[in-house]
């Protein structure tokens, strides 16, 4: 792998509070590949946009810009789990670097508690440094239980491809990272219609219908192209395809059932890794992909 | 001045252009203050000048007091110039001993509410054009003899259309084609719009024609390799490449390919089909003899297989050999004319469509191919994943065109096409659902607005929204277009079998290359640029080279044709004479000035490595000497010389530094001096006053031919004598390239304007006070503002610190230039 | 100055309104939308067009700004380069100057101002991370996160948030 591995670890909130599961899948499988991730002390939230660049930028610029400058004080590059968090502080970060008038601003808010950006610090998520960092062929290596014969549809969602220019993960009219994530693990991922389209999960809490609404096409599309499961990579997809799939359902009187899987959740179950280890918590029931996958499930 | 003259004897006419000048400039006071500038024999003012009584006045002034210098102040030399050079000629006196202050453009139009100030400039660019004028020489025209023949590069519709012209007027011309076959485009084409009239049928004859023609000279699957030479005589060096096949004994009767092993996809087929590696593109093609391809043949040496020259053999023809060899053929031509057409962009580049990913995703020349009764399919439209007919097409526009993530401009003819082929569709399968998806329907010409009509008459769907993407249902093939649909205002998904792609028309492969090999630029986009996009859009900056067709930017056929037709009379301007003048703005050498005539041993050639049109030369231990015929007039040689051996004529360093000392006589502290170049910033400026952008009017101009004949001298005697700031303009020069007339002067005036500034730095000069900047004849605006920019500056630096700067460098600056300019020519300010 | 006179001024300073000219309403950005997709009343291309017009108060007093997902498939597909998505976050900053916040999106905002998390740390969470052999979370810096939030015209600074600011000063 070469250099050293080590990163300042960013769980965030969702993920740290409502949904460690992810947070123990990732922790555990990077570090299975030998990736250590340190403690980062004292963060706050990334800021989220919808509550905090959506009601004022110099605000979300102090508060990531802080976020940044603890990594930097630890001298380690950030590794988050959730996309969310990897947008907000890449942009934050590219935004500071490259304009000297907002790094003036954000400076003069961070001099108040003594802080300064000095853009020394990059930041990743779990996709890029798996598919970069430890690479397919390690990860190939890692597989005990091949998941062949597993119809996996994959969603990528947007915050870990768009704005293109910020994220530089892959290209997001055709992406491909984590199709080839998912498919080291021997599972087949299946096309569908409208591939790259939104969750709808940032407006949930604003317009619940339409948020809805949109969850529904990309779970009529998912089924009609006849995958086992779903496969997301960010806990806001997650809770809009797992945790409210019921109520899209009732909403739509339309019935889709739909497993979705987290992607190291799925890799950790081709890695040998129990369901109960690895403990998340699904509302649409994943039995009938467990039946497909030969690990045993404990 | 011209001693053989006798002393100067100068008339100043100026200029009331009605009220363009009257309206701002007391034009009597201006004649009035002529009058009394040393020389002047008389001072007249009058309405319109450029009118008959005008002229007519100024040459019995020359008549009957003897005038050997005329100045007009009035309109921009770029205007009028050529008028009263004419009108002086025609009283007896050199057209070069004419000079011109530019009081409209620059002056009257753009500092209306100057009122002091611009009569000031006014007075400041008439005492500058005198000045020039006392230092004037009689000038020749240059004459050179006139090869009758012509090359034309490029043998699709718009080159066969001139070479027939030129062939029709008795000349001898070469036609160049780099394909197998003369036909580009159009012979791919199925029907041409608005007529729908069978493409090939109406092209074919056209092909055959210009191939039988006897002062026509077709080299066909053959590339030009090298241009040497001027206009009238250039030397041109074509390779033929190896056909393996001898055109006098092939028949065409395709036993050849028949046996061939090797499978390539069709070029001319779009890809769709195949051919093999002995083959002809089409049935109709002219020359009609078979070509072998050696880069997909199986092997020539060592030989890997015979089977084609043995089936030739059994013919009878024998006309196979695997011992050809590239040809080279040499020949002069007087004029050439490049028409080589353009390519279509990868539409693979634009994701978000799946071209190249979803089989059913197709480009316009493809379906193009696909509706030809002759293609890959005899005719039948189907879908490339299963082969079945279409029951639903979308026609998605402008993919990669009006994209500034790919191409910025609009191709043109793209709507037309689509429209035709949803036209032609709809007659072969009239069930067929036809969608449009257009941002805007581009039908500006004879019968195509018509068309557009009978296309929505015969319910074809246009739908106005831009897809965002298109995907595919795996378990179909089908894909699904999204888009918004603006005459609804809602979005719609649209699922069709088909989709075809208009993609943006791109410059030829190779293009740049060829324009290196004949000296001429490319336009930001890459097609050939051509001397003005209103008034020359045939003509290059070169000198007996033309452009026409989609070479000059995407059009369609019947603008390729007119284009073909006019380059072909551009062409016969001068293959008509006997003798073609040149103006005789070029430079020249002094024997005795240059170090290589002075010192057997001297490796500079600096002239040499600077023209980009190799007209110095330098054999060893000789001068070097500058060919007259091939000198475009750009003065970069003059700049550059570091032994200042190099004059231009009517561009002196003299008449140039004569104009600064007038422009910089009084307080020229609050004066920006500027240096234009005759293309693109004067006329940026001229442009700026035409379009009445008003700013301050402390600019002086002094006209060059080009930003890179600005000497370091020049700037150093403006700061010498005082100025307050120093502008260098020339023709856009980006990282993308140059847009320079003469090729590469900007780039020499950058290098030199930067290196000056740190070396001005050095001397106590803000570097601030001397700008390098980029103005192209369509920016008037960007003119007006840059002006109004360094105005502020000017004035914010504050004119005590200017003179307490230009103080500070004087002795530096006077150390510096009386090395190089001769003494007497400087005034001390 | 007003809200509306903002985006005024906004629109009308040089080099953004030069971005937004540019416009030639080729509805790329509507075509992709998953919000317009299932929304009709929401239309990007007809906001932008709405802004370059000078038409701001509707879209300003309205909740649509709020429902950009920040997919950004607008930005990145706009022939004009124009950043779509960064516009209407632009929008939202406004809007939210003149009051108009959804409520559960300011309760958030305020959660962050008093606890420096958009989330509250449950008591459920806490037992999950001890079986999962998590680390707990470790706590945010609530004094530097308000003493940069106070500097700010953040609307999600509470009248908590300031009490416990000054608070800490005394």
């Amino acid at each position: 792998m070469g250099e050293e591995a080590r990163y300042a670890w960013f769980p965030g909130c969702w993920v740290s509070n409502r949904m460690p599961y992810i947070e123990a899948a990732d922790r555990r499988l990077l570090e299975t590949f030998g990736i250590e991730l340190v403690e980062m002390k004292g963060t706050s939230c990334c800021p989220e946009p919808y509550a905090v660049l959506g009601l004022g930028r110099d605000a979300w610029l102090g508060l990531a810009g802080r976020n940044l400058s603890i990594a930097e004080e630890m001298k380690h590059d950030i590794l988050t789990p959730c996309p969310g968090c990897y947008n907000t502080l890449k942009t934050a970060n590219a935004t500071l670097r490259n304009n000297p008038t907002q790094r003036q601003r954000a400076n003069r808010l961070l001099s108040k508690i003594g802080r300064e950006f000095k853009e020394e610090i990059g930041v990743e998520h779990t996709v890029n440094v798996l598919y970069n960092k430890i690479g397919l062929e390690k990860i190939a290596g890692a597989i005990k239980y091949p998941l062949s014969g597993l119809r996996v549809a994959v969603h990528y969602g947007c915050h870990l491809l768009k704005p293109s220019r910020v994220t530089g993960i892959d290209d997001p009219e055709r992406p491909m990272v984590l199709d080839q994530l998912v498919e080291v693990t021997g599972a087949a991922s299946v096309p569908y219609v409208r591939k790259t389209l939104c969750c709808g999960g940032p407006i949930s809490s604003v317009d619940e219908k339409t948020s809805y609404a949109i969850a529904r096409e990309k779970l009529l599309k998912v089924k009609q192209a006849g995958a086992d499961c779903l496969i997301v990579a960010c806990p806001a997809c997650m809770i809009q395809y797992d945790t409210n799939q019921r109520s899209v359902e009732k909403m739509f009187s339309e019935t889709y059932d739909v497993p979705v899987l987290y992607h190291t959740e799925l890799l950790s179950l081709a890695m040998g890794i129990t369901m109960d280890e690895i403990g998340f918590l699904h509302q649409v029931k994943v039995d009938k992909v467990l039946e497909r996958i030969h690990a045993p499930k404990a | 001045m011209d001693p053989s003259l006798g002393p100067s004897k100068i008339g100043v006419y100026v200029c009331h252009c009605g009220l363009n000048i009257a309206g701002t400039l007391d034009c009597e006071a201006l004649a009035k203050y002529a009058s009394t500038l040393p020389d002047v024999q008389v001072a007249r003012d009058y309405r319109y000048m450029c009118a008959d009584p005008g002229q007519v006045q100024i040459k019995k002034d020359i008549k009957e007091l003897g005038l050997n210098r005329v100045i007009v102040a009035a309109c921009s030399p770029r205007m009028h110039e050529p008028t009263f050079r004419k009108c002086v000629s025609e009283a007896g006196l050199n057209p070069y001993l004419f000079e011109m202050a530019n009081i409209r453009e620059h002056c009257s139009w753009c500092h209306p509410h100057a009122g002091d100030l611009a009569s000031e400039k006014a007075k400041d660019l008439i005492a500058s054009a005198v000045a020039k004028a006392r230092l004037l020489a009689p000038l020749q025209e240059i004459e050179v003899g006139v090869e009758r023949s012509a090359l034309v590069i490029g043998g699709g519709v718009s080159g066969i259309q001139a070479a027939l012209d030129l062939s029709d007027m008795g000349f001898q011309v070469y036609l160049v084609e780099r394909e197998p076959s003369i036909g580009g485009r159009m012979a791919q084409l199925d029907k041409t719009f608005p007529t729908l009239d069978c493409s090939i049928c109406i092209l074919g004859p056209l092909m055959v024609d210009v191939s039988r023609r006897n002062n026509v000279k077709l080299l066909a699957y053959s590339e030009v390799d090298r241009v040497d030479g001027y206009v009238g005589n250039f030397r041109v060096r074509v390779i033929r490449k190896p056909q393996y096949v001898d055109p006098t004994k092939c028949n065409a009767c395709g036993e050849c390919s028949k046996v061939c092993p090797v499978e390539v996809p069709n070029e001319f087929e779009a890809g769709l089909g195949w051919r093999k590696a002995i083959y002809t593109p089409f049935p109709q093609a002219v020359p009609p003899a078979y070509v072998l391809d050696d880069k997909n043949c199986l092997g020539l040496v060592p030989l890997a297989c015979s089977k084609c020259r043995e089936a030739c053999d059994k013919s009878g023809a024998q006309a196979i050999n695997y011992d050809a060899r590239p040809d080279i053929i040499e020949f002069r031509v007087g004029t050439i004319i490049v028409a080589t057409g353009y390519d279509l962009l990868d539409a693979s580049e634009v994701r978000e469509y799946g071209y190249g990913v979803y089989p059913n995703v197709m480009t316009c020349l493809e379906l193009e191919r696909m509706i030809n009764a002759a293609g890959p399919t005899g005719g039948k439209v189907i879908r490339p994943s299963d082969g079945k007919t279409p029951k639903r097409v979308a026609f998605i526009q402008c993919v990669g065109s009006r994209d500034e993530r790919w191409r910025a401009y609009c191709s043109g003819f793209c709507c037309m096409y689509t429209i035709k082929n949803a036209v032609l569709l709809k007659d072969h399968y009239p069930d067929l659902d036809i969608h449009i998806f257009y941002i805007d329907m581009r039908t500006n010409f004879k019968g195509y607005e018509e068309f557009y009509r009978r296309a929505r008459e015969l319910g074809i769907t246009f739908i106005r929204g831009k897809p965002a993407e298109v995907s595919e249902d795996p378990t179909t093939g089908n894909l699904v277009v999204f888009s918004e649909n603006q005459m609804t205002g809602r979005t719609m998904s649209l699922e069709a079998d088909l989709v075809v792609l208009s993609q943006s028309a791109v410059p030829r492969v190779g293009m740049d290359k060829l324009a290196r090999t004949l000296n001429i630029t490319t336009d930001g986009s890459g097609f050939l640029l051509e001397a003005h996009p209103k008034l020359k859009p045939i003509d290059t900056s070169t000198s007996g080279i033309f452009i026409s067709g989609s070479a000059q930017g995407p059009k369609d056929i019947p603008f390729s044709v007119a284009q073909g037709s006019a380059a072909a009379s551009r062409a016969a301007r001068i293959l008509s004479k006997d003798k073609w003048r040149i103006e005789p703005i070029v430079s020249s050498i002094s024997r005795d000035l240059c170090i290589h005539g002075r010192d057997p041993k001297a490796a500079c050639q600096i002239c040499v490595s600077r023209c980009p049109f190799q007209a110095i030369s330098a054999e060893p231990g000789q001068p070097a000497i500058v060919n007259p015929a091939k000198c475009q007039g750009c003065g970069t040689c003059v700049a550059e010389c570091p032994h200042n051996a190099i004059t231009q004529m009517h561009f002196t360093d003299e008449q140039i530094m004569s104009q600064i000392r007038e422009l910089l006589r009084s307080e020229p502290e609050k004066k920006i001096l500027a240096f234009l170049c005759n293309w693109c910033s004067y006329a940026g400026a001229d442009l700026a006053g035409t379009s009445r952008f008003e700013y301050p009017a402390s600019v002086r101009t002094v006209r060059t031919m080009c930003s890179g004949r600005v000497d370091k001298d020049f700037v150093m005697a403006g700061f010498m004598m005082g100025a307050g700031m120093v502008l260098v303009s020339g023709c856009r020069l980006t990282d993308m390239g140059s847009d320079c007339h003469y090729i590469s002067g900007n780039t020499w005036a950058k290098k030199r304007v930067e290196t000056l500034r740190r070396v001005l730095e050095g001397m106590g000069i803000s570097g601030e006070r001397l700008r390098l900047e980029w103005i192209s004849a369509a920016e008037g605006q960007k003119f007006a503002e840059l002006i109004r920019d360094m105005d502020q500056k000017l004035q914010a630096i504050g004119s005590e610190k200017i003179r307490e700067e230009n103080a500070r460098a004087k002795p530096n600056l006077e150390r510096m230039l009386r090395r190089t300019v001769i003494p007497a020519q400087i005034v001390h300010a | 100055m007003k809200a509306v006179d903002k985006v005024r001024a906004l629109a009308e300073n040089e080099n953004y309104r030069k971005k937004l000219a540019v416009c030639y309403q080729c509805g790329v950005c509507t075509g992709g939308c998953p919000v317009a997709y299932v929304k009709p009343e929401y239309n990007p291309r007809r906001m932008l067009e709405a802004i370059i017009l000078g038409q701001y108060d509707e879209i300003l007093s309205s909740d649509l700004v709020w429902l950009c997902t920040s997919c950004h498939s607008c930005l990145e597909r706009c022939p004009q380069r124009i950043e779509v998505s960064e516009l209407l976050i632009e929008l939202r900053n406004l809007a939210a100057e003149s009051g108009n916040i959804p409520s559960l999106l300011l309760e958030r905002a305020k959660r962050i101002a008093e606890t420096g998390q958009s989330t509250p740390i449950s008591r459920a969470s806490v037992v999950w991370r001890e079986k999962l052999n998590l680390a707990p979370i470790s706590p945010a810096n609530v004094e530097e996160i308000q003493r940069i939030l106070q500097a700010t015209n953040f609307p999600g600074w509470t009248e908590r948030a300031r009490n416990q600011t000054n608070g800490r000063r005394s």
